[in-house]
């Protein structure tokens, strides 16, 4: 098996009673390893509750996700903790960088987490602060820096672990078509070289033709499933 | 500095201004309930000292009977020999006979019933407050027969100063102090005080057998404790012109006082001392008693006035609690989102608590260090200056027939600061514990958006 996520009959309903929402209905994917892949779709499409259920931050209401082989439905909240830090690497649309802690100290924190040694950690962390163009930049604040170097760090500290999966909800919203672009390129660089599972979020068209793979969603379930080439013709 | 460390300090710095206000608040707080309950423990320190100096000592010993009807037969015998092996006890400083007596006391102009104190001078004089209270004539002397003093309230009721011999000291004294002595009155009472002394009164009592008796005995001075019950009530003789005045013999009295040294296990002493009187000859008679068994008022009022002291500055503790809970609970809030990001990215639950708790242990550690000195050197510079309060109370202040000394010490105790700073520092890491409750429920997929 080559999925590094697989979803089974994923229904996820918000609110009870006469008051439901229903923000993924029947939902059935595979990933494969080293696939970079946007989801898209319309806002409350089912998008972010899409990648929310593979992180294990929130639960199905019913189906099965398995992420790396394992199946994230009978996981407790410890382990799902421990399958993020381990296995999944993040990348906000906010950068959610921790203000108080510089560049490189950010980058270095899931490794801190995993308790990588020091000197391995020192030695991983200039190497992908250099690879996403922050070198110098190390003893910045997030304050300190742009838009996109913050959402570099937040790539960088993403990828530093060598995560199998790479979770990122719509990781070029808040930059300028630029600096979007750079980041999509460093994506898939970082996606050809390490090969790193990329699984965006986006309704940004420029972005959904840098991804590989396109699923579309609407109302919760996959409208489309397919290259965008192929969703094109 | 670990990862945690630097975060939980960084943290705290990044929001400066409340830090520092959550910080001084406890200081604040802190820094005025160890002021307080020092100045409080000073107080109490000194109006025990001044209390068992002057009366029977920090532990007494005298008839099971006495408390309940405190007649002159009820005694304690062999006295030499029982002092002699209580001397010998660790902790012990020193001891002092004491008769106890009710009587009238007698002027040419008026009687008055007093307590009748017989006391050893040589004793007294090194260790009652009594022998500094005198303002004319002196303390009783070892060898003084037929000698009394009295307080200064007792002098005026038995009127005992000569009319004609005041009225001439008057018109001489007049012309030449009235620019100096204003106060007419202040002038009338320094004459009719140093004009009682010397003169004679007439004491009478029960002798141990129950039959009235009476002696003449001379003022030999004047004292003045500001309490109105001693000042007005109590006069003091020497001790063997007490036996002879209530026919006891020379190894017996009505208490034995005990007077300890600072720090002294007083449970420990009380033991020993129970097994010297268990071979006496009136075991059964006598018990060794607490000083709040003998001043049961004294006791009553330091327990009521402490008690209320300390409700009242665990109120302003609890008060303060109530700005560092919202102070923490704040921070825990409005990085809702910083938690839900650390948690999506794997953080164990765990070391944002960790976090937290050394967020609050910061503020708390700096809190209770800066209160512990602000309090502490307020009370100190008290325990060596002392506060005078002879402006706010010109006529003195006494508590169960104690006159407080009006000026002041604060006693500053290490167990006590280590105990107050401990409660508070402590207080403050369980408070932490409601808002790092609210972490766990923070809705990580909603707030990282």
């Amino acid at each position: 098996m080559n999925a590094i996520v697989k979803l089974q009959d994923v229904h996820k309903d918000y609110g009870q009673g006469d008051v439901v929402v229903h923000a993924l209905r029947g939902l059935s994917l595979e990933i494969d390893k080293g696939e970079m892949t946007a989801v898209a779709g319309p806002s409350g499409s089912g998008k972010s509750t899409l990648l929310n259920m593979i992180s294990g931050l929130d639960k199905p209401t019913s189906g099965s996700i398995w992420v790396d082989g394992k199946d994230t439905s009978k996981m407790s909240r410890s382990q799902l903790s421990k399958l993020r830090l381990e296995r999944i690497g993040f990348v906000f649309q906010a950068y959610n960088l921790l203000p108080v802690l510089t560049a490189y100290e950010n980058a270095e924190y899931v490794l801190l987490m995993r308790g990588v040694p020091a000197s391995e950690r020192r030695d991983k962390v200039m190497a992908i602060l250099k690879r996403v163009g922050l070198e110098g930049m190390e003893k910045r604040f997030p304050r300190e820096l742009s838009g996109g170097q913050q959402q570099r760090v937040a790539i960088a500290r993403a990828i530093v672990s060598q995560p199998a999966l790479v979770l990122a909800d719509e990781p070029t919203a808040n930059v300028d078509s630029k600096t979007a672009a750079a980041l999509l390129d460093l994506m898939a660089e970082l996606n050809e070289e390490k090969g790193s599972t990329f699984l965006f979020s986006t309704h940004d068209r420029a972005v959904m033709k840098r991804a590989k793979r396109l699923i579309v969603l609407k109302d919760g379930q996959i409208l489309e499933n397919g290259s965008l080439e192929h969703l094109d013709e | 500095m670990s990862l945690l460390m630097k975060l939980a300090w960084r943290s705290l710095w990044r929001h400066k201004r409340r830090t520092i206000i959550t910080i001084f608040s406890i200081a604040f707080s802190l820094g005025l309930a160890v002021f307080f309950i020092s100045f409080a423990e000073g107080v109490y320190a000194e109006l025990i000292d001044d209390a068992v100096r002057m009366q029977a000592g920090h532990l007494t010993i005298e008839n099971k009977d006495y408390r309940q009807a405190s007649s002159i037969d009820l005694l304690v015998e062999n006295l030499s020999e029982l002092r002699s092996e209580i001397k010998q006890i660790k902790g012990v400083k020193s001891t002092k006979a004491i008769i106890m007596g009710q009587g009238v006391a007698k002027s040419g102009r008026g009687a008055v019933g007093v307590a009748i104190s017989g006391v050893e001078p040589k004793v007294e004089q090194s260790t009652s407050p009594l022998a500094k209270k005198i303002v004319a004539g002196r303390y009783l002397r070892a060898g003084d027969s037929n000698a009394v003093i009295i307080g200064k309230n007792l002098a005026q009721r038995l009127k005992l100063e000569n009319t004609r011999e005041l009225k001439k000291l008057h018109a001489l004294l007049a012309p030449l102090f009235s620019p100096l002595l204003q106060d007419e009155e202040l002038m009338d009472d320094l004459l009719r005080i140093r004009l009682s002394i010397g003169k004679k009164l007439v004491v009478t009592t029960n002798d141990v057998n129950g039959q009235m008796v009476e002696e003449l005995v001379r003022v030999k001075g004047i004292f003045v404790t500001g309490a109105v019950q001693i000042d007005g009530y109590l006069i003091q003789v020497p001790i063997d012109f007490a036996r002879h005045l209530v026919g006891m013999k020379d190894d017996q009295a009505t208490q034995l006082g005990i007077l300890l040294d600072p720090d002294t296990d007083r449970q420990e002493v009380i033991s020993s001392i129970s097994a010297v009187i268990a071979n006496e000859p009136d075991a059964r008679s006598i018990v060794v008693k607490k000083w709040e068994e003998v001043m049961p008022d004294l006791a009553a009022y330091i327990k009521i006035d402490g008690g209320s002291n300390y409700i009242f500055q665990g109120i302003l503790i609890f008060l303060v609690m109530f700005t560092i809970f919202n102070t923490i609970l704040m921070s825990v809030l409005e990085r809702r989102r910083e938690f839900g990001m650390l948690m999506a990215i794997g953080t164990p639950y765990q070391k944002i608590e960790r976090q937290v708790i050394l967020e609050t242990i910061f503020i708390a550690a700096w809190g209770v260090l800066l209160g512990l000195v602000f309090g502490g050197l307020g009370g100190y510079a008290m325990q060596v200056n002392g506060l005078d309060l002879r402006q706010f109370y010109p006529e003195g202040f006494t508590v169960s027939g104690i006159a407080f000394d009006m000026i002041v010490h604060a006693k500053v105790e290490i167990p006590t600061l280590a105990v107050i700073g401990s409660t508070v520092f402590g207080a403050t890491i369980l408070l932490c514990l409601y808002p790092m409750g609210r972490i766990k429920r923070i809705p990580v997929a909603d707030v990282i958006r």
